[in-house]
């Protein structure tokens, strides 16, 4: 085959200068069809050829290889990006920016009413101006801008979280703008759903609230009135009534009064843990001490013995705390045994949580119950004698430590006292 | 025969179950006392400013106020009363069933001289109402009643 003659080749073509190491080999054959290769000088100069010529294939390949890569990534992705020229030309649009060929276009072409872009109000229509990549063009960065989208092809509106920056050369000149568009509607919608069920709950919280106080308060006075004219009855004509009116008349008050009781715990369950909670380091130990000195009548009157340990400095508001402590000894002491009562509070460390254990030689219970006690109004105990109290002082105790984050549980044995614990997170103490 | 009595009490109650209650624990309580009833703040208005049918109707030395009168009632007869410069020298004590923080704070904000908890037990009644004869007919001095004549 005939040396090819560099008169013969096609620069823009598939052969000849495309391939530097081709082109060199055939000027060493054309010289060298001149008989003029084995100069020395010529020799070396083609050798350099080679070199600069085998280096520039190398880099070529591996700049195709990168945006191979940079290609496949931006065809990955889920992030529309678009590159512009400075006059406003599109240069690149990956496959996740084709869905808004129409913003594109719109951004690089004339400005419409229709434009279909609106700042976050959902309404105002936004400037082709301020568009990402219009600022981009003239220089300016943006960060985080939303806007929001309502074209045809989306009725209900896309979320669009969008970055901008300018792209200039090394040269430092303004070679045009880069946008990334990042649809946040799940995101977005998520939030308002989320919002919309915090303003539920919220308004639904303070219904019940109300509805607390209003049914409790509505509820006395009916009540204060059976009890109140019951007694008078009894006062005024007791005498005149049978040998069994008495009694009669005793059960109904102690009915209406029971029932004010649970009224009035009701409330007090419905406000714990309520309101404006501070959340500040507080002494379990100076806690505890402001709960025995509340106690103190009923420790002193049953001569418990209270055992204190080292107690933690935990998170949360004192107090709860105090009341938390309160209802728990409180109930230690309420279900006694016949032996003189000991009261243990311990406490311990894990990685997270403080865990404060209150530990009774009481009476104890089934460990099938040891659920069950923390519910509003469960009392495992019908004698009302000598177990008083509708059994809420539990119920609010697992109120307020569910409020700040914990756990409360109990361990027990029939006969063999109960110990009732809550973990409270540390929050890195 | 009871002796004339030597204090007037208004009550404003609109219920009057409750009205007669607290007329029978006064009379358990042994007290000598006088007892009005209003059953709205607009008639209690009325009597203590002796406006409509009330021109001879005598200034109380005290106002039992039940607070939890039909529309906030309650609250704006304390604020009515303590702003008259004419009647805010009478002791005005707040009966209320409710134990509500906010309730108790609203009165006194309200320039109330007291809060009291309606007691369930109708004893429990009696004896607070001694409790309040002893403390504002004997232990506190009030501004002299220039109605006193009238009793």
């Amino acid at each position: 085959m005939a040396p090819k003659k560099f008169a013969d080749t096609d620069v823009d073509g598939p052969v000849g200068f495309n391939d530097p190491v081709g082109a060199v080999h055939m000027l060493r054959e054309a010289l060298g069809a001149a008989g003029r290769d084995s100069d020395a000088e010529i020799k070396q100069a083609l050798e350099v050829l080679d070199t600069h010529a085998n280096r520039f294939i190398q880099s070529k390949s591996a700049l195709e290889n990168q945006t191979r890569i940079l290609r496949s990534i931006l065809d990955s992705i889920p992030t529309g990006v678009m590159v512009a020229n400075p006059e406003g030309q599109y240069v690149l649009v990956n496959p996740a920016a084709k869905p808004y060929t129409q913003i594109v276009t719109r951004e690089s072409t004339e400005p419409s009413e229709s434009f279909g872009v609106f700042l976050p109000d959902t309404t105002t229509s936004c400037p082709p101006e301020q568009l990402p990549l219009a600022r981009a063009i003239r220089g300016e960065g943006v960060t985080k801008m939303e806007l929001f989208i309502r074209q045809e092809r989306y009725p209900g509106g896309r979320w669009m979280l969008c970055d901008a920056v300018p792209l200039v050369g090394e040269d430092g000149t303004l070679r045009g703008g880069i946008a990334v568009y990042n649809d946040i509607t799940e995101r977005k919608q998520a939030a308002q759903a989320l919002a919309r069920r915090a303003e539920a709950l919220a308004r639904s919280n303070q219904e019940l609230e109300q509805f607390a106080y209003v049914a409790s308060h509505d509820l006395q006075e009916p009540l204060r009135m059976v009890a109140s004219y019951v007694q008078l009855l009894q006062l005024k004509y007791g005498d005149q009534l049978g040998g069994d009116a008495d009694q009669y008349i005793a059960y109904a008050v102690d009915g209406a009064k029971r029932m004010h009781d649970l009224i009035q715990d009701l409330l007090a369950f419905s406000r714990a843990g309520k309101g404006n909670m501070t959340f500040v380091p507080v002494q379990c130990g100076a806690v505890v001490q402001s709960a025995l000195d509340n106690l103190k009548k009923a420790i002193d009157d049953c001569q418990a013995k209270v055992v204190v340990g080292d107690l933690p400095i935990i998170t949360g508001d004192p107090s709860q705390l105090r009341q938390l402590f309160q209802n728990l000894i409180e109930n230690a002491i309420k279900y006694r045994s016949k032996a003189k009562p000991r009261i243990e509070i311990t406490s311990e460390k894990n990685a997270s949580e403080w865990t404060i254990h209150i530990k009774d030689n009481g009476i104890g219970m089934e460990p099938a119950y040891t659920k069950r006690i923390f519910r509003i109004f469960q009392r495992l105990h019908e004698d009302r004698q000598q177990y008083k109290g509708s059994g809420i002082g539990l119920a609010i105790a697992k109120k307020i430590v569910e409020r700040h984050g914990g756990r409360i549980w109990c361990n027990a044995e029939p006969g063999k006292g109960s110990t009732f614990s809550f973990a409270m997170p540390t929050f890195g103490q | 025969m009871q002796a004339e009595p030597t204090h007037r009490i208004l009550l404003v109650e609109d219920n009057p179950a409750d009205a007669e209650l607290t007329a029978e624990a006064i009379q358990f309580a042994g007290l000598n006392v006088a007892l009005d009833v209003a059953t709205s703040v607009e008639q209690a208005l009325a009597m203590l400013r002796r406006t409509d049918d009330y021109s001879e109707q005598p200034r109380p030395d005290l106002i039992l106020l039940d607070l939890n009168l039909p529309r906030r009632e309650g609250r704006e007869g304390v604020r009515e009363i303590k702003s008259d410069p004419f009647l805010r020298t009478i002791p005005v004590l707040i009966m209320s069933s409710s134990q509500a923080i906010t309730d108790v704070r609203d009165s006194y904000a309200l320039h109330a001289n007291g809060y009291i908890v309606k007691p369930v037990d109708f004893e429990r009644f009696v004896h607070l109402l001694q409790q309040i004869n002893q403390f504002w007919f004997e232990a506190a001095t009030l501004v002299p009643n220039t109605d006193k004549e009238r009793l």
